[in-house]
């Protein structure tokens, strides 16, 4: 340990040296990017070129000799208990070469009982419940043998619409109390939690710190002090990932080690998986992910397809290739759970949140832990009294699963539409109300600048902007929102970094690329210290057989692998001296500015560059290790929520008042991530959260027949997507926040960037046309319903 | 997919006679093969026989896949006696004509200079459907004869009345993208932008049969299942084996005016909530009314593409241009509808739209 | 085998370069008329005198060619089988990706006959070329594959995707650059390239589904990249 000034705060802000407490073996911080040669740039992806090409090979990409094609048998039923399953026929069929019935079910919650059992479930829970599979020579093959799987259903009563599923009589999904083992980023439910029905919960919450109990007491007498309050129930629905690349996975033994490749966001967690469901040694198992087409949350474990394809390779002692269709996609591997939230606001007059209370529930199909009150725990934490109950209801429908910001988007539409309606009734603008309650230093200077950027001051109150279009029938509309993610990383990150003999590096981290690019800042953050060019350093990710990295969720990625990778390059640095030193007579040889060497020989100073020192080595190669540290100095807080990144989004929308279109037409963003290593690849990200941010605004829901339980719009067409020509324009203001806690500063920003669009475009909307949609999807019905309805606005229309 | 047998022919009579001579099994006709693909994938379809009717090679005389422009001089009677009367009780007059081939895709007619500047709703209505990748090959034809877009029907797993099944599962289930007019025995839409179009454009379709050709009015080739009986199998007058192989529309005087509008949720390729193509004849100057002949064609509301009669009378009632009376006749466009439980917005949202696409019309006219 | 096919008097241009083609290289030899048992012919008699045959092909698989990248290569496929299937799975070309399957993503986007279609909807015997009587010749196919050249020249499109970093996950790029370079070809043939407008663009790839939110710096690549300044190594989005 030795103490060091490290650089703290918003550059062009509050930064200032600051002393801090660094641990042994990390290089001196970094300064404010303007001061660095390639961290902070915008950077084009060193693997651009194989992405454009075509070059670059996804999972179901892999050819492997006498590679057979895996088709899964999901249950056609969303609920049935399962007496038996004949495979002998559809093993008979030509082409085919094994047939498999799924011993046990992955994902979503278990029934305490079943666990206890193990093997075989035998209870269909959702339409698309993976069942059986085939392996075969042709895809349609295997396709036409699945017909010949004779499974033995009892078919049972089901419900798919929440609503109904709390009705006294509802079918029940689960007959006893269960859990749900989370992934990395959210999801997961803790047993020990009542169980009534298909309503689980209440899951009760406070701000971090403080009891529920004595907060449920304090909200409850906020309530009764007859300060201003509003209240509103909103509702959000089922969003499906949708990443453009299924989930899939192909799977080869070799002996009794297997190698898969896999669509993931986590190599290691498919190979833990793989490992435990098949009973075999961890180190057997390897798993190669060199381009993954996005996860967003749903590409984690090995997932049901995975280890079918592995018990069919093996079987057919072949390699096959198991990658879902459209349709199974949006059915059984995950969603963003739909919501019902009531929420109420306790404020002075003068604008001081009093309390906040939230209730209500998630739907996650067959999964539990479907919350949202991360945004009303957290965002106005200097709330004195904020309580949270947050429930499940089950339904026969595929289970959630982490989806980029679990919770978050969902209790942002309530919240952040509470606090616009409380802006309106205490008559004070809604950027000045966050101000008055949000003391977070880095969304104060985000609304700042947004504002700004946007020209805030253009809003006037509710449906007063002047109408537009030949009729008249074209509002525009303001409004904003703003939301928190959390720092989180993984300290089980290791990298290593070796300088060639050539003066070129390479490093090596178990991390994979989802689409962020982490390919980029890793080259980076090694160029930077080594002091060489990025084409100098060659990046190996994807692979189990590197050193040990984070699963790519939470946006946990950049904060968790360039410390160490910025670590492991330092150490490299300190060999190469140690090495080197002798053979230029230099004891003192250390690591200086730039990736120089610098110490004394012969009594004069000398300096050496990385590439001229390298040359001068006796052996091919000096590396360094290193392991994500704990942040520096951890207890020092200053004042500063260290624990959340910000972020605050401006809309601009125009609504048809004719056809209840909605046309989002601008969205300013302003973000924090800690250290921007890479502002191009960060600006991507935040373009991405606010595109899906919108997509889910207006858009994206999962429609399913009530009767049957089945999947209406199980396609990419019906089930709608954003595309160019929903997109706004987008201006970003990018905040560099330096939090001197490891050598990169990194923190994360898929996830942020996705959280407060729905409610700033919501907001937006209501400003546009005087009456506030509380319920998701922002659909042209909605509006002209709304627009119908007497008006329960205080605005004029 | 089923296997099938891939069956090619060029020519429209060759096409006939392979679809009726189908040797005991199954055979589909393909054009673009996009509605064709989409069936076949999802199991609706499973013929033995793909016959797949391919663009002409260069140098071959056929006209299925041109556009051209047909003098009144040289226009056949056949086509003649379908036009348009100038005026009631008159007699057809030869008019010069615009032919489109039954191969011509959606993206050559987007973007065909004579149906740009004449016949504008219909290279809005074209470029207005789905993608450009799909409308490079997507064919006119095939778009006025893809089936409907019913997401029941375009599932296997229901067994709908409209492939034969005894109930509609939209009625009393997820409607909203449904009909409002006519739709008690089926409530799927009818899916095609052109057909739209192609209405108030006075389009006539000339048809290949066994024995010969037949043609008639576009505007009485959709039918509903309640103008046939309650048969909801089938869309249109086409008859089993027929093959349709031009379009004949009437180029338009210099007093008249066409545009169509589709109204979206996404703006990126997505099917309409509702649509509306409208095409209008000024009046003399001195004449009591604005106009003195109207046509308005919603979709997306009935099972086939629907007049709105109620609108047009309105519309050539219209004496000055106000927003009241484009309000007025907005509100006849809803004339008789009768929504389901989750499609009411249709109501006004038709009349949106046909407000929009009158205002817009007239204050160009 | 020539012979075969040399009875259609509606032979083209294209038909005779189909001959020249097939004439040479490996692909004819597969294509011997005794190899084809599948391909059935038969001149149809009135009332069209001037129609090609009809011909008929499967249900199995059957020998033909394609014509991809520059290259007629052979493969056998089923009727059934889409462009997309064959491309992947025969061909090793398997830059272009299946999003849906369904025509609704554009991930599978391709050229043919220099027109952006989707290969997921277009049957593989749509762009064959078949031997026996009737037999015709194959349309010519680009894919992501063929868009730089062999040497590794990135088209300009390419680099500028890059540069601006329009790509995220990668897995619609390849569809996105094909209905880039497409827009970017032809507007470059009218000698309008400068004259690109961000409407154009989004309309261009209105088609191109994009899971990760790339299309803001597509615009910019392609924007950019029109105007000239698309290559720049390093920033070239600031
Ligand atoms: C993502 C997506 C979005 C879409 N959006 C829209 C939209 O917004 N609006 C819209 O209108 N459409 C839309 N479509 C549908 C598309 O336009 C049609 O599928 C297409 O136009 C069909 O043309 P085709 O040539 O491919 O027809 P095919 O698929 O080849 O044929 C369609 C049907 O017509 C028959 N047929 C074809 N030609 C003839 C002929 N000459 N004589 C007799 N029968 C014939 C066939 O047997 C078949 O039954 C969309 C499709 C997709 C996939
Ligand atoms: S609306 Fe028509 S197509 Fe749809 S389910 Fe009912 S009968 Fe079938
Ligand atoms: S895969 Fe062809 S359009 Fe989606
Ligand atoms: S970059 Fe991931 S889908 Fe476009």
């Amino acid at each position: 340990m030795s103490r060091a000034e490290v650089l703290v705060g918003l550059v062009g802000a509050d930064a200032t040296l600051q002393s801090r407490e660094l641990p042994d073996g990390v290089p001196p911080s970094w300064r404010e990017s303007s001061t660095l040669a390639v961290v902070g740039k915008p950077t084009q992806r060193i693997d651009g070129s194989d992405k454009v090409t075509g070059r670059a090979r996804y999972t179901p990409d892999i050819k492997r000799p006498g590679l057979l094609h895996g088709k899964i048998l999901g249950s056609p039923h969303p609920h049935a208990r399962v007496h038996g399953v004949n495979i002998s026929d559809a093993e008979a069929q030509p082409g085919v070469k094994a047939v498999v019935v799924l011993p046990h079910l992955l994902g979503g919650a278990k029934l305490e009982s079943e666990k206890a059992r193990g093997k075989l479930v035998p209870v269909v829970r959702y339409l698309g419940q993976p069942i059986a599979a085939v392996a075969a020579e042709t895809p349609e093959q295997a396709k036409a043998a699945l017909a010949r799987i004779k499974v033995d259903f009892e078919v049972l009563p089901h419900v798919v619409d929440p609503d109904e599923a709390l009705k006294p009589n509802a079918p029940l999904v689960f007959s006893g109390p269960v859990s749900m083992s989370g992934s990395a980023g959210g999801g997961g439910a803790k047993g020990g939690i009542p169980q009534k029905g298909n309503l689980r919960g209440p899951k009760r919450g406070a701000p971090r710190g403080k009891d529920a109990a004595q907060m449920e007491q304090a909200v409850a007498a906020a309530l009764r002090s007859g300060q201003t309050v509003v209240r509103g129930t909103y509702r959000t629905q089922v969003q499906t990932h949708s990443a453009l690349e299924t989930h899939g996975l192909t799977a080869e033994w070799a002996g009794d080690e297997l190698t898969v490749w896999a669509s993931t966001q986590g190599i290691f967690s498919v190979r833990d998986e793989l490992a435990e469901y098949l009973e075999i040694p961890t180190s057997k198992v390897r798993v190669i992910t060199d381009f993954c087409g996005g996860g967003f949350g749903a590409k984690f474990g090995a997932g049901n397809y995975g280890v079918l394809a592995a018990l069919l390779a093996k079987k057919a002692a072949a390699p096959v290739r198991v990658c879902l269709d459209r349709r199974e996609e949006h059915l059984a591997v995950g969603n963003r759970p739909a919501s019902e939230q009531n929420i109420a606001l306790v404020s002075g007059k003068d604008g001081k949140l009093a309390a906040i209370e939230l209730r209500g529930w998630g739907a996650g199909g067959a999964g539990a832990g479907a919350g949202f009150a991360g945004p009303a725990n957290n965002v106005y934490g200097h709330c004195p009294a904020i309580y949270t109950e947050e429930f499940d209801v089950f339904t026969h429908t595929g289970p959630l699963a982490a989806f980029r910001a679990p919770g978050h988007p969902q209790g942002a539409f309530a919240l952040e539409q509470a606090m616009d309606e409380l802006a309106e009734k205490l008559g004070i603008d809604p950027l000045e109300l966050r101000e008055r309650n949000d003391p977070h230093p880095g969304r104060r200077l985000e609304r700042q600048k947004a504002a700004e950027l946007f020209g805030w001051s253009r809003r006037t109150l509710a449906g007063q902007l002047p109408p537009e279009g030949a009729l008249g029938h074209i509002r525009r509309g303001l409004g904003m929102a703003q939301g928190c993610w959390y720092y989180f990383w993984s300290d089980d990150s290791h990298a290593e970094v070796r300088i060639h003999r050539d003066g070129t590096a390479e490093v090596l981290a178990g991390v994979q690329d989802i689409g962020t690019g982490v390919r980029t800042p890793l080259a980076q953050v090694v160029a930077e210290e080594l002091g060489i060019p990025l084409a100098s350093v060659k990046v190996s990710i994807g692979d189990t057989r590197l050193p040990v990295g984070p699963g790519s969720g939470g946006s946990v990625t950049t904060g968790s692998i360039t410390p160490p990778a910025r670590d492991a390059a330092y150490q490299a640095r300190l060999s190469l001296c140690k090495e080197v030193a002798p053979l230029v007579g230099a004891k003192d040889l250390a690591p200086g500015p730039g990736g120089k060497l610098v110490g004394t020989a012969a009594g004069k100073p000398i300096e050496l560059s990385l590439k001229q020192a390298a040359a001068k080595l006796r052996k091919e190669q000096v590396s360094g290790t290193a392991r994500r540290k704990p942040d520096y100095d951890a207890a020092a807080t200053n004042g500063r929520a260290w624990g959340q990144t910000g972020g605050v989004q401006l809309a601009e929308v125009t609504v048809d008042t004719l056809t209840g279109i909605i046309r989002v037409e601008r969205i300013v963003a302003a973000h924090d991530c800690g250290r921007p290593l890479n502002p191009l690849l960060v600006e991507s990200q935040i373009h991405g959260g606010i595109i899906q941010g919108i997509s889910y605004a207006l858009f994206e829901e999962r429609r399913l027949d009530r009767r049957t339980g089945r999947m209406l719009n199980a396609n990419l067409e019906q089930y709608k997507i954003a595309g160019a020509l929903d997109v706004p324009r987008i201006d970003i203001a990018l905040l560099e926040d330096l939090h001197g806690r490891t050598s990169t500063d990194a923190r994360g920003i898929g996830e942020p960037a996705t959280v407060p669009t729905a409610a700033a475009v919501a907001n937006a909307v209501y400003n546009a046309i005087g009456v506030r949609l509380r319920e998701l999807p922002l659909t042209p019905a909605r509006v002209l319903a709304a627009l119908a309805a007497p008006a329960t606005g205080t605005a004029p229309r | 997919m089923n296997a099938f047998t891939w069956v090619e022919v060029t020519t429209a009579e060759q096409a006939v006679a392979q679809l009726s001579a189908a040797r005991g099994g199954s055979a589909l006709l393909k054009a673009g093969g996009i509605d064709v693909l989409d069936r076949l994938k999802e199991g609706l379809d499973a013929p033995e026989r793909l016959i797949v009717l391919r663009r002409p090679t260069a140098g071959s005389k056929s006209t299925l896949s041109e556009i051209s422009e047909i003098p009144a001089s040289r226009l056949p009677d056949s086509i003649t006696r379908l036009l348009p009367a100038g005026n009631a009780g008159d007699a057809p007059q030869p008019r010069d004509c615009l032919r489109i081939g039954a191969l011509v895709t959606l993206a050559q007619i987007a973007s065909h200079p004579t149906i740009l500047r004449a016949l504008p709703a219909l290279a809005q209505a074209a470029h207005a459907i789905a993608t450009p990748q799909i409308r490079a090959v997507a064919t006119i034809a095939g778009n006025l004869l893809q089936r409907p877009r019913c997401w029941y029907f375009r599932s296997a797993d229901f067994h709908c009345r409209k492939k034969g099944g005894d109930e509609c599962f939209a009625l009393d289930g997820e409607n909203e993208y449904h009909a409002i007019f006519d739709n008690r025995t089926c409530a799927a839409v009818h899916p095609s932008g052109a057909a739209v179009a192609l209405l108030v454009l006075d389009a006539i379709v000339e048809i290949q049969t066994a024995s010969g050709t037949r043609q008639q009015r576009l505007s009485a080739f959709f039918v509903s299942a309640s103008q046939q009986g309650g048969d909801v199998k089938r869309e249109n007058r086409l008859e089993p084996g027929e093959v349709i192989t031009h379009l004949y529309i009437p180029l338009p005087s210099p007093d008249e005016r066409s545009l169509y509008l589709k109204s979206k949720q996404k703006q990126s390729f997505d099917w309409p909530l509702c649509e509306v193509a409208i095409s209008v004849r000024r009046a003399p100057s001195g004449a009591g009314s604005l106009l003195q002949a109207a046509r308005i064609v919603v979709g997306g509301v009935a099972p086939i593409p629907w007049r709105a009669k109620a609108a047009e009378a309105a519309l050539l009632r219209l004496s000055k241009l106000d927003i009241e009376s484009v309000r007025a006749i907005a509100q006849a466009a809803s004339d008789g509808a009768r929504p389901l439980a989750k499609n009411g917005y249709k109501v006004p949202l038709c009349q949106g739209v046909v407000a929009q696409a009158v205002m817009q019309i007239l204050s160009n006219a | 085998m020539v012979a075969a096919m040399a009875d259609s008097d509606s032979g083209g241009v294209s038909r005779r370069g189909f001959l020249i083609q097939s004439g040479t290289g490996s692909a004819a030899s597969l294509l011997g008329a005794a190899s084809l048992p599948a391909v059935r012919s038969s001149a149809q008699a009135a009332p069209a005198p001037a129609a090609a045959p009809i011909t008929e092909i499967g249900p199995g698989p059957v020998p033909v060619q394609l014509q991809v990248n520059g290259k007629t290569v052979a493969a056998r496929i089923e009727p059934r089988d889409t462009l997309a299937h064959v491309l992947r799975e025969q061909l090793g070309l398997s830059g272009t990706k299946i999003g849906c399957d369904r025509g609704a993503c554009g991930a599978c986007t391709v050229w043919v006959d220099g027109i952006p279609t989707p290969a997921c909807m277009t049957l593989a015997l749509d762009v064959a070329g078949t031997a026996g009587k009737g037999g015709r010749a194959a349309r010519p196919v680009t894919t992501i594959e063929g868009l730089s050249t062999a040497q590794g020249t990135l088209h300009p499109v390419q680099d500028a995707f890059v540069a601006h970093d329009a790509l995220q996950c990668g897995f619609c790029t390849p569809g996105m650059v094909m209905s880039c370079a497409a827009l970017y070809e032809r507007k470059r043939s009218q000698g309008q390239l400068a004259a690109l407008s961000e409407g154009e663009v989004r309309e261009a790839i209105a088609g191109n589904l994009c899971r990760c939110g790339t299309y803001p710096h597509v615009v910019r690549a392609m924007l950019s990249t029109a105007k000239g300044t698309g290559n720049g190594k390093n920033g070239g989005s600031r």
